[in-house]
């Protein structure tokens, strides 16, 4: 086990006093000498030259005083699919923090049509055992093709280990990093557990990542369960080590479940953006959540009250009698006389949430309009926030049957609400789940209960 | 041993009694560094600045003017504003002693919590609490957050003059209540 911040700092501390002590005695012995030589009337004009400084400088700092203030997102206009350096400082507290010494401990290096900040670089997590991750920002020059376009900003994120250093930019090439990159990570045994990192604007203080193998990838799976991870959001950063993940299959059997859905949560718990590979959306604007400067902030799902209040028909069962379809669009009993079916549940002893509503309103074929929902459990819960859509075409008053599966560690009452989201017509490329776009309209509220025990 | 004991062997190169002042003001120092800047890696960052500055400078404590408590976070006081003015936390002085930049987990963020915690449990902060509301909002807003006379006197829409009156009268309860509780520890 090794010593935390503060017993590393007592040790520093006493291996720096023989140090101090040495450091501080000539320092003595010159000030005396320098006391003696001088003429009173210089030490006055030092000392009033030094308390004028020091009026100043407290004045300033009176100003300054406090975390520096956010840009306002008026003030950083112009956005396009490229961020401006008042965006990011609007969007990512990490930035509007002071530097500390431990985000100087590490140098970004720079392609050539770049230059970085180094006043911005930031130690956004420290992962278990060598791996750290960093954020910086740099400034890009003329580039051959003219992308990035000169003069533009990007904030880098880079996973470094010794001799390796991944690296991704919160730009439209690589989606935002919204679907986390991966890093190789912990050896354990002889298999490698990934570590993913994924870098997060403001206002969003938890991320829930789903991997699942690819499809037309099952034979090279390993496994054909989803992995569910929920992490909280430090640094603007979320980062976690799955085990069992790779970016993709390789001929052989292994692992290589990679990310399928994001889901972004807001301080109150909502979901405030989702993300799915699945429709192979490419954002084209950055996905700022709190300071979004060309949309309004996203309305995905207020609690507002609507004349099409329905009523939930919720029931509780054990999730292992279950059974989805291989791309999980259909939930059924568990039968032999269908092929491919995938059980829910498996050693985890899961227990399905499953509720039915009758459609107030059809929903489009293009997934422009979709019914979608959002769980809670009681805290404390593994998988306490979960969230879900339906993206097939309802008519009206079809009976909607969706479900969430909850961990055995999760007793007592829980609630959900379901909305119908709206998405604005498409405007050219790129239209998708982008967060600040859609409509959302409550259509139901309701409550279950998972049992103690099983 | 008293604080100006510890200092001045310190000062003589006596590693045991700097760690021993250490381990006696951290808590106070990360408290003030958190209710200062409010946010934890901030905090123990710049408390890790302010122990350097503290070992660099314990030749120099004049124990005639003053307690250490006060000289300590006079020395938090002005890291802080020179960190905010840089947009950094200084680590000149741990740079000069060879200190090593040190990495903050998860659980050292939960020891600032606690930290900061214990200190507002201790005597001091618990004597500062049963001040009258007027001495103790202004010994609050100088002594522990470390704002100016001014700002203060226009917060609680009195003069300066007011303000310091005060903060002089709730220290001069505090350091009271203190002694009365070392004389009856001292009696048990």
């Amino acid at each position: 086990m090794t010593d935390g911040y503060f017993d590393a700092l007592e040790r520093e501390l006493r291996a720096a006093v023989p140090r101090a002590a040495s450091l501080a005695s000539p320092q003595r012995r010159w000030r005396r000498s320098v006391s003696n030589a001088v003429v009173p009337a210089f030490g006055l004009a030092v000392a009033l030259a030094v308390a004028v400084a020091g009026v100043v400088l407290l004045g300033h700092a009176h100003r300054t005083a406090g975390s520096p203030p956010a840009e306002s997102p008026s003030a950083c206009a112009g956005a396009g699919s490229v961020s401006n350096l008042c965006q990011l400082r609007a969007n990512f507290a990490v930035l509007r923090r002071a530097q500390t010494a431990a985000d100087r401990s590490w140098h970004p290096h720079l392609p050539v049509n770049a230059g970085v900040l180094p006043q911005l670089t930031r130690l956004a997590a420290v992962l278990p055992g060598p791996q750290r991750i960093f954020l910086s920002v740099e400034r890009f020059r003329n580039a051959p093709g003219g992308e990035p376009p000169a003069g533009s900003y990007s904030l880098d994120i880079d996973i470094v280990s010794p001799g390796r250093d991944t690296s991704a930019n919160f730009g439209p090439n690589v989606n935002y990093t919204v679907f986390p990159l991966a890093s190789p990570g912990l050896q354990t045994g002889s298999r490698t557990a990934p570590i993913w990192a994924s870098i997060i604007p403001d206002g969003v203080v938890r991320v829930r990542w789903t991997f699942a193998c690819p499809p037309g990838d099952a034979a090279h799976c390993s496994s054909r369960q989803p992995i569910t991870i929920t992490k909280p959001v430090r640094n603007n950063v979320a980062a976690a080590t799955v085990p069992g993940t790779a970016e993709g299959c390789g001929p052989a059997p292994g692992a290589c479940a990679a990310p399928a859905t994001v889901t972004w949560y807001g301080t109150g718990g909502q979901v405030v953006a989702a993300f799915s590979r699945s429709n192979k959306q490419n954002l084209t604007r950055p996905p700022f959540i709190k300071h979004n400067p060309t949309a309004p902030l996203p309305s995905t799902l207020p609690a507002v009250r609507s004349a099409h209040e329905q009523h939930v028909r919720v029931q509780v069962a054990h999730a292992g009698r279950y059974c989805t379809t291989p791309q999980g669009e259909a939930l059924m009993r568990c039968s032999k006389r269908v092929q491919n079916l995938i059980r829910l549940g498996g050693r985890s002893q899961q227990w399905l949430v499953i509720f039915t509503f009758s459609a107030p309103k059809p929903t489009t074929a293009n997934g422009r309009s979709y019914y979608y929902y959002t769980v809670e459990a009681q805290p404390g819960c593994p998988n306490q926030s979960q969230f879900g859509a339906d993206r097939g075409q309802v008519r009206k008053r079809q009976q909607v049957l969706l479900w969430a599966a909850f961990d055995k560690l999760c007793p007592g009452s829980g609630h959900g609400a379901i909305s119908l989201i709206t998405l604005p017509p498409a405007g050219g490329r790129g239209a998708g789940f982008t967060p600040g776009q859609g409509r959302a309209l409550q259509i139901a509220n309701f409550n279950f209960v998972i049992p103690t025990g099983r | 041993m008293d604080d100006a004991d510890l200092l001045a062997a310190t000062a003589r190169g006596d590693a045991e009694a700097f760690a021993c002042f250490y381990r006696r003001h951290l808590a106070r120092v990360v408290a003030f560094a958190l209710r200062a800047t409010g946010d934890h890696e901030l905090a123990a960052d710049l408390a890790g600045e302010v122990f350097a500055v503290a070992l660099e400078s314990a030749g120099r404590y004049r124990p005639d003017r003053g307690t250490s408590v006060p000289w300590l976070l006079g020395i938090a006081h002005n890291k802080l504003r020179e960190s905010w003015r840089r947009g950094r936390v200084e680590d000149a002085t741990r740079r000069r002693l060879q200190i090593s930049p040190l990495e903050l987990s998860h659980e050292d963020l939960q020891r600032v919590e606690a930290l900061a915690a214990e200190a507002a449990g201790s005597p001091a902060m618990v004597a500062v609490e049963q001040l009258p509301d007027t001495e103790r909002a202004a010994v609050r807003a100088r002594v522990l957050d470390g704002r100016d006379y001014d700002e203060i006197a226009a917060e609680l829409r009195c003069s300066e003059s007011v303000v310091r009156q005060r903060v002089s009268r709730g220290l001069a309860r505090v350091r009271t209540r203190l002694s009365e509780q070392a004389r009856e520890g001292e009696r048990r």
